[in-house]
C-alpha cells in the first residue's frame, strides 16, 4: 500500500488518481448537515475534498481540545469517517497557519498575548497583520516556544488523524502549513528579528561557511561572529558588501523551507507518515524568499494558490510557467471557486478563464476553494445549507466534465526552451528593494512586472538586480511572439531537470554562485545549448574569483546575424551562445531571439497571431491538444498557423475549425479554447 | 464597531458583485510621483499609474514643477527612504490586539499619517485634508444613530427584480451580521418595493432583527442620485415620485436628513 507522487498525479496503490478536489470547512456547518453537503460534493463529480483543521476552533484552553465532546460540529473524526463512507478521499490541512478567512488565521488568541511567540521588526516591535475583522500580530516561525505549542496541537490531532490515513481511512495527503511566506511579508528587512531567529541566522552562517572565521573573512568582520548585527537595511557600496545581504535573504528562504520540513518531521515522529506531504505558496511569482525547489527537497510537492481575474493573464502565465518549470507535481492547491468578500471580486467568467489558462501552462491538478459555501465566502456551487447555486453548480459541473474528458494531468506541454531565473539575482533584487518594508506581494499587485529595487550598480558594470528580470521578460516576449513554447525555471534546478531542455536562456553577469556555474557547465558539456550574457561570470556568490564558463566563451566559433553582438562557442557536446549586450528596451530582444531560434532550429508550434497565444500538449495515447487563449476584452479571429491541413475541435463547445496553413478561430473576449488537433 | 465574530453569510454572488460595481468609480485618481530620497538624492522614482521611472533625472527639490512635468504626474511626494521603516514601526506599534477593527485601522492610519506629516514633502500641495475624528466620537455617534439588535438595509431594484441587496445587523455596539436577500430566499424574487417594502421588513425582522431603516431604490434613480450634487434633496424628490423609499424613517434620521438638506444644502 503506497502513495507515490508522480508528475501527473498521485499513484495510489498502482492507480493514478488525478488531483481534483474541493474545500469544505466542516466546523462551519452543523454536523447534521454534513451528510447532505458531502453527498452534494460527490454528486457534483468530485471524489476528493480538502479540509483545514483550525487550531483556534478546537482548543478550549491551553492543552485542552474539543473534538466533538462539546460541540458536534467539531467532531473531526466523525467528519472524516463520513467522508470515507461517502466515497470521498481527504486532503488535510492542519496548519498551524490556516488563514481560512477565519479571525486570527486559526491561531489561538492566547499566542498573540505572549511576545515570545511573535515575530519582530528591526526595531524590536511586533508586525501587525491588518486583516479584518481583527488585526493581529504576526507569529514567529523562528520562535522555539511557538514550536512547543505546535507540538501540543499535533499531539492532540494525532489520535484522530493517524488511524484514518490511507489505506485505513480517507486521508491520502497532508498539507504542512498554509501560504508560508512570513504572512505575505516578503520585504527583505521587515522580519524576522526574533531572538531565536538571530540564533538560527548565526547557525545558518556557520553551517554555510563551515566556521565562524570563514564568515568573518567574507564579511570583512573583525568582531566575534556572535556580535554581528542582523542586516536591517541594504547598504552596499561594492560587491564585497553583498554576501552579508544575500546570505540574509538565503537565510529567510531556509527558515521558511526548514519550517515546512520541521512540520513534516513532527508528523512523521507521531506516526503520521506514508502519505505525501505538500505545501501551497501564496498567489505570487514565488520568487525569493520563496523557493519551490528548496521546499521540494523535503516536501513531496509545492503548489501555488490562484485568485486572479481574467484580465491578469500575463501575471497568471508567468506564475504558472514558473511553477510548472520547477515543481515535480505542479498544482493549484487553491483555485478560486467563489470569492472572499474582502478580495477583488472573482466571477464565474474569471474562474473559467483562469482555470483553463492554468492548465494551458502545465498545471496538473486543482483544489477548488470553496466547493461548499460558508460564512465569509460567496459564489460556491453548494450553499452552506446543502442547496445548490444554480449558475455556479452548472459551471462547475461542465468544467469538471470537460476536465474528465480532457485529462490535463496526462498531457505533457511540449517545451524545448527553459528560461532560467538566477536565484542569486533574485536575492539581490529582493535585498535591494527600495520600498522595504512594504511587501512585494502588495506592490506586485499594483505594479506587476516592475522592479522596485534600487538602481545602483553596486560596483558591477550594470544594475544586475534590474536587468536580470528585464532580460528574461524580453525573451518571454520574443518567444511568445514567435510562438515558441518555453518554461521558466530557477538556477536551483537539478542537472537532470535542466537537461530535459534543448535550450536554456540564463542572463548572467559578473557573479554567479559556484553551484549554478558548475551545473550550467555540465549542462553544456552534455550537449545543451546555453544562451547567456551579457557577462561571463568570473566571481562566485562570495564575490571570490571563480569561473567555469569563461573557457567556453573565450573561443567563439562565429557570430549570429543580428543587431546585437552574439557569439556562438562550441563547448563539449553543446554550445554556449553569449549575447554580449543587454537589449533595451525589452522589445529589442526580439532580433536576438529570432536569430537564436533560427540557429538552434527552434520550432514555432501552431503559433497564433498575437495577442492570442497557443500551447500544444501531447497525450500518452498520441492525442494532441491545443490551448488557444484570447487574453483581451475584444473578440478576435486569429489565424493559427499549421504546417499542413488541420481540423481543430473545441472539446467544450464542439465547434470545429478547419484550414490549410492558417486556421481562423473565433475567440470571444477572455476565452481559452481547448482544441483537439486532428489531420484535416 | 465591527465584531470579530461578524457573520458574513448568504451573500448572493450577483448581488455582491453588483453592489461593488455600484460604488466603483472608473474615474482615474490623480497621479503621484513618489520620490524616495536619500541625502537629497532621489534613489527611486515611481509614478503611481505608469510604474517605475527608471533612471529618472530628478531635477532637484527646488524644481518640483519640472519633476512633475518630466514625470507627467499631478502631485509629487518626496519621502526619505528611511521613513518607510519608521512608518511601519509607528503604525504597527500603535495597534492594540484587543481593540476592534475600526479602532485598529484608525490607529494604523494615524501612525502612517504622523510620519507623512512630519517627513513628507508634497507638491504643489498635500492632496488630502484628512483629519480623522477621535475614534470615541465616531463610536458614540454610531451607537446613537443605530440602536443594538436591529438591522439596516440597502436594496436596489432593476424593474422589480432585486439588483443588489445588503442587510447589516448590529449587536452589543458592533456590526455582527452582513447578508443579502439570499438569506431570505428572495435574491431573485420579483417584488415591487413600492408595495412590498413592508414584506421585506417583516421577513428581515423574523429572521434576524427589526429594520432600523432601509433604502429601497430603483437602479437608475441610484445612479442619478450619486451623480448629482444634492443627493439628499434628490432622494426626497425620488421618494415623492415613488422611485425610492426610505423606510422605516426614525425621528433622528428624519431630522438629520431634513437638517442636512436645509442647512448643508445637500
Amino acid at each position: 500500500m503506497s502513495i507515490v507522487v508522480e508528475s501527473n498525479g498521485l499513484n495510489i496503490d498502482g492507480r493514478r488518481i488525478p488531483l481534483l478536489s474541493g474545500d469544505v470547512h466542516y466546523w462551519r456547518h452543523p454536523a447534521n448537515l454534513w451528510p447532505t453537503l458531502l453527498q452534494k460534493v460527490h454528486d457534483l463529480g468530485l471524489r476528493i475534498i480538502s479540509i483545514y483543521i483550525p487550531w483556534s476552533v478546537h482548543e478550549t484552553s491551553p492543552g485542552n481540545f474539543d473534538f466533538g465532546e462539546l460541540d458536534p460540529a467539531k467532531n473531526l473524526g466523525a467528519f472524516l469517517d463520513l467522508a470515507h463512507e461517502t466515497g470521498l478521499a481527504v486532503l488535510t490541512r492542519p496548519g498551524p497557519h490556516i488563514n481560512a478567512e477565519i479571525t486570527l488565521f486559526g491561531y489561538p488568541e492566547r499566542l498573540f498575548e505572549d511576545p515570545t511567540y511573535l515575530a519582530r521588526n528591526p526595531q524590536g516591535g511586533v508586525l501587525t497583520m491588518p486583516i479584518p475583522p481583527r488585526a493581529f500580530p504576526m507569529i514567529s516561525y523562528a520562535s522555539e516556544a511557538f514550536w512547543r505549542e505546535v507540538e501540543i496541537w499535533f499531539d492532540a490531532l494525532t489520535p484522530i488523524l493517524r488511524p484514518r490515513l490511507h489505506p485505513h481511512g480517507p486521508i491520502f495527503a497532508m498539507q504542512v502549513d498554509n501560504e508560508c511566506s512570513y504572512f505575505f511579508r516578503t520585504a527583505p528587512y521587515d522580519c524576522d528579528y526574533h531572538p531565536d531567529a538571530r540564533n538560527k541566522w548565526l547557525d545558518f552562517l556557520k553551517a554555510k561557511y563551515g566556521q565562524a572565521d570563514a564568515v568573518n573573512d567574507v564579511y570583512d568582520n573583525n568582531s566575534p561572529l556572535s556580535d554581528l548585527p542582523m542586516p536591517e537595511r541594504f547598504r552596499v557600496r561594492a560587491p564585497k558588501d553583498l554576501p552579508y545581504h544575500l546570505d540574509w535573504i538565503e537565510f529567510k528562504e531556509e527558515l521558511l523551507a526548514d519550517s515546512l520540513t520541521r512540520l513534516r518531521t513532527l508528523w512523521e515522529d507521531r506516526g503520521v507518515r506514508d502519505v505525501p506531504f505538500f505545501h501551497n505558496f501564496p498567489p505570487s511569482t514565488a520568487q525569493s524568499p520563496l523557493s519551490i525547489t528548496r521546499v521540494e527537497q523535503n516536501i513531496d510537492f509545492c503548489g501555488l494558490d490562484s485568485y486572479l481575474q481574467k484580465d491578469k493573464f500575463d501575471i497568471l502565465k508567468r506564475r504558472f510557467l514558473f511553477l510548472t518549470g520547477q515543481s515535480r507535481f505542479p498544482v493549484a492547491p487553491e483555485q478560486a471557486s467563489g470569492c472572499y468578500h474582502a478580495w477583488p471580486p472573482i466571477d464565474l467568467h474569471d474562474q473559467h478563464f483562469t482555470a483553463l489558462a492554468s492548465y494551458m501552462f502545465g498545471v496538473k491538478g486543482m483544489n477548488y476553494y470553496m466547493i461548499v459555501e460558508r460564512e465569509r465566502w460567496y459564489g460556491s456551487p453548494i450553499t452552506r445549507q446543502g442547496g445548490i447555486r444554480k449558475e455556479s453548480w452548472n459551471f462547475m459541473k461542465d468544467h469538471l466534465d470537460l476536465l474528465y474528458r480532457l485529462r490535463p494531468w496526462e498531457l505533457e506541454r511540449k517545451v524545448s526552451v527553459l528560461l532560467l531565473s538566477v536565484r542569486d539575482y533574485e536575492r539581490l533584487e529582493n535585498a535591494s528593494n527600495a520600498l522595504s518594508p512594504v511587501t512585494p506581494m502588495v506592490t506586485e499587485q499594483i505594479w506587476p512586472n516592475e522592479e522596485l529595487c534600487l538602481e545602483g550598480n553596486f560596483g558591477f558594470s550594470r544594475p544586475i538586480q534590474l536587468l536580470h528580470a528585464k532580460m528574461l521578460r524580453g525573451w518571454e516576449r520574443g518567444l511568445t511572439r514567435l510562438g515558441i513554447p518555453y518554461a521558466i525555471g530557477s538556477t536551483d534546478l537539478t542537472l537532470e531537470r535542466l537537461s530535459r531542455h534543448k535550450v536554456i536562456v540564463c542572463p548572467t553577469f559578473e557573479f554567479l554562485s559556484r553551484d549554478a556555474q558548475q551545473r550550467l557547465r555540465l549542462y553544456v558539456e552534455a550537449g545543451g545549448n546555453l544562451i547567456c550574457g551579457p557577462e561571463v561570470p568570473s566571481y562566485d556568490e562570495r564575490q571570490q574569483e571563480f569561473s567555469t564558463l569563461d573557457g567556453f566563451a573565450s573561443r567563439p566559433n562565429h557570430r549570429l546575424e543580428c543587431s546585437i553582438d552574439t557569439l556562438v562557442c562550441n563547448a563539449g557536446a553543446g554550445r554556449l551562445i553569449l549575447v554580449t549586450e543587454v537589449p533595451m528596451p525589452i522589445e529589442q530582444a526580439e532580433p536576438v531571439v529570432r536569430a537564436a531560434a533560427k540557429h538552434l532550429h527552434l520550432e514555432s508550434i501552431y503559433p497564433a497571431i498575437p495577442p492570442c497565444e497557443t500551447s500544444l500538449h501531447l497525450g500518452p495515447d498520441g492525442r494532441k491538444v491545443l490551448f488557444v487563449a484570447n487574453p483581451t476584452a475584444q473578440a478576435l479571429r486569429p489565424d493559427i498557423i499549421t504546417p499542413i491541413g488541420r481540423c481543430f475541435t473545441d472539446l467544450e463547445t464542439g465547434d470545429k475549425f478547419y484550414g490549410h496553413e492558417a486556421v481562423p478561430v473565433e475567440m470571444p473576449p477572455y476565452t481559452v479554447r481547448v482544441l483537439e488537433v486532428e489531420p484535416c | 464597531m465591527l465584531s470579530d465574530r461578524v457573520m458574513v453569510i448568504d451573500t448572493d454572488a450577483r448581488h455582491w458583485l453588483n453592489l461593488i460595481g455600484l460604488f466603483s468609480d472608473n474615474k482615474e485618481p490623480p497621479s503621484v510621483l513618489l520620490c524616495l530620497m536619500e541625502d537629497n538624492h532621489c534613489i527611486k522614482a515611481i509614478h503611481t499609474i505608469k510604474g517605475v521611472l527608471w533612471g529618472f533625472a530628478f531635477p532637484g527639490e527646488n524644481k518640483l514643477d519640472q519633476a512633475l512635468e518630466l514625470a507627467g504626474a499631478d502631485y509629487a511626494l518626496l519621502l526619505p527612504q528611511r521613513a518607510l521603516a519608521q512608518m511601519f514601526y509607528e503604525a504597527q506599534s500603535a495597534v492594540d490586539l484587543h481593540d476592534n477593527y475600526v479602532k485598529q485601522l484608525m490607529d494604523l492610519i494615524a501612525g502612517v499619517k504622523n510620519v507623512l506629516d512630519e517627513q513628507a514633502v508634497w507638491y504643489p500641495e498635500k492632496p488630502y485634508r484628512f483629519e480623522p475624528p477621535a475614534y470615541e466620537k465616531i463610536e458614540k455617534t454610531f451607537n446613537r444613530i443605530w440602536p443594538d439588535d436591529s438591522t439596516i438595509g440597502f436594496f436596489v431594484f432593476e424593474n422589480t427584480r432585486p439588483f443588489t441587496s445588503l442587510i447589516v445587523g448590529k449587536e452589543g455596539g458592533k456590526i455582527s451580521l452582513i447578508t443579502s436577500l439570499d438569506a431570505l430566499g428572495m435574491a431573485d424574487q420579483a417584488l415591487d418595493f413600492r408595495n412590498g417594502y413592508q414584506t421585506y421588513g417583516e421577513m428581515i425582522a423574523q429572521r434576524f432583527a427589526p429594520l432600523h431603516t432601509a433604502l429601497f431604490i430603483e437602479l437608475g434613480c441610484f445612479h442619478e442620485l450619486r451623480a448629482g450634487a444634492k443627493p439628499l434633496s434628490y432622494l426626497y424628490l425620488a421618494e415623492q415620485r415613488g422611485r425610492a423609499r426610505l423606510w422605516p424613517k426614525p425621528f433622528k434620521l428624519r431630522f438629520a436628513l431634513w437638517a442636512a438638506r436645509k442647512f448643508k444644502g445637500l
